[in-house]
């Protein structure tokens, strides 16, 4: 395995020699990821509030595991993706969604469209965000992850444990399944 | 992927690139065009946030959990001290009513084999290590009560 020390060892160090604000500091940097993560998979505002404390006690009871194997960032992701994960588990909501609910590639059409215009009407942009919304929680934070966090699909990979392909077949689809979402919102003009 | 699903997904990519570096977007082809929209949307911050205060609370839950962890060892201890005594006094307490009655023969014999001179110096002996015992008693009760 790869040693991936650089700034995180320094962090790190400080807080297992119990340094004052280390701690305070490793959460500050992390807590953003973490509740991405975390609300984007469990939605209820509360549940992953309590989430994310649990995820950084753990990471404050478990650091002296951390052997540098992959950057800290991800290695807390990890920790606040498998939390979630096991919190759905406990409320019987799945993860992904169905294999049926793959969209099916539609024609590509050779049109203009007015991007900043679509982006100024707020309807639009209301629908679309709901369709995010609806997408299964899986996908939904994968997208958040890729876009929001704009972490690789390796790093992704390495968060949920998810093979490369299957994040990358998550995403072409979600965003496929937004892209028809769009079209049938706004139209399409050939 | 098929090599429709390819060419997709190249156009998912290229929007996600565009909009990542801020490229001019007027007039933008309409696949691009729809895939920057997304992008943008999923590159809006949360409504929701984590409260300002957040890494502190996380720090006084870790500081709280650390006290009470502190107890409950302590606590334990204690009840283990208490079940490791017990055990050593019923245990010397068998011991004693099986060979005790010997060890008091044993005893008075010596005694009784030795002078009056001799119990005198047993008595003064046994004086000393009371009062070497009672002084660093005194000292360690002064050492731990020291600020």
């Amino acid at each position: 395995m790869e040693d991936i020390r650089g700034p995180d060892a320094e962090l790190v160090e400080a807080v297992l020699v119990g340094r004052p604000g280390a701690f305070e500091r490793l959460v500050r940097e992390h807590q953003r990821l973490c509740w991405h993560i975390i609300i984007r998979m469990v939605r209820n505002p509360e549940d992953a509030r309590e989430l994310c404390q649990d995820t950084f006690l753990r990471v404050h009871r478990c650091l002296h595991q951390y052997r540098f194997e992959s950057r800290l960032k991800s290695w807390i992701g990890r920790i606040a993706y498998s939390i979630a994960v096991r919190h759905m588990k406990r409320q019987r909501i799945p993860l992904a969604g169905q294999s049926e609910d793959t969209p099916s590639l539609i024609e590509n059409v050779a049109d203009d469209f007015d991007l900043e215009g679509a982006w100024a009407d707020e309807e639009t942009v209301r629908h679309l965000h709901l369709a995010i919304e609806t997408l299964p929680p899986l996908q939904r934070t994968l997208l958040t992850l890729y876009y929001l966090e704009e972490l690789s699909i390796a790093e992704i990979a390495s968060i949920t444990g998810e093979a490369m392909g299957t994040i990358k077949s998550h995403l072409f689809r979600s965003r496929l399944r937004l892209r028809i979402e769009i079209e049938a919102r706004i139209g399409v003009v050939p | 992927m098929n090599g429709a699903s390819e060419h997709e997904w190249e156009i998912q990519e290229l929007a996600w690139q565009a909009e990542r570096s801020g490229l001019d977007s007027t007039a933008e082809y309409g696949q691009v065009g729809r895939y920057r929209l997304i992008a943008r949307a999923l590159r809006t911050p949360l409504v929701m946030a984590l409260p300002d205060d957040f890494a502190r609370q996380v720090v006084a839950r870790v500081s709280a959990s650390r006290a009470k962890a502190v107890p409950t060892g302590a606590h334990f201890e204690n009840v283990l001290l208490v079940v490791l005594a017990s055990i050593l006094v019923v245990g010397a307490g068998r011991v004693f009513a099986n060979l005790g009655h010997s060890w008091i023969q044993a005893m008075r014999a010596a005694l009784s084999s030795l002078g009056t001179t001799n119990i005198g110096w047993l008595l003064a002996f046994l004086i000393c290590i009371g009062l070497s015992w009672i002084l660093w008693q005194g000292r360690w009760l002064r050492a731990i009560h020291a600020p």
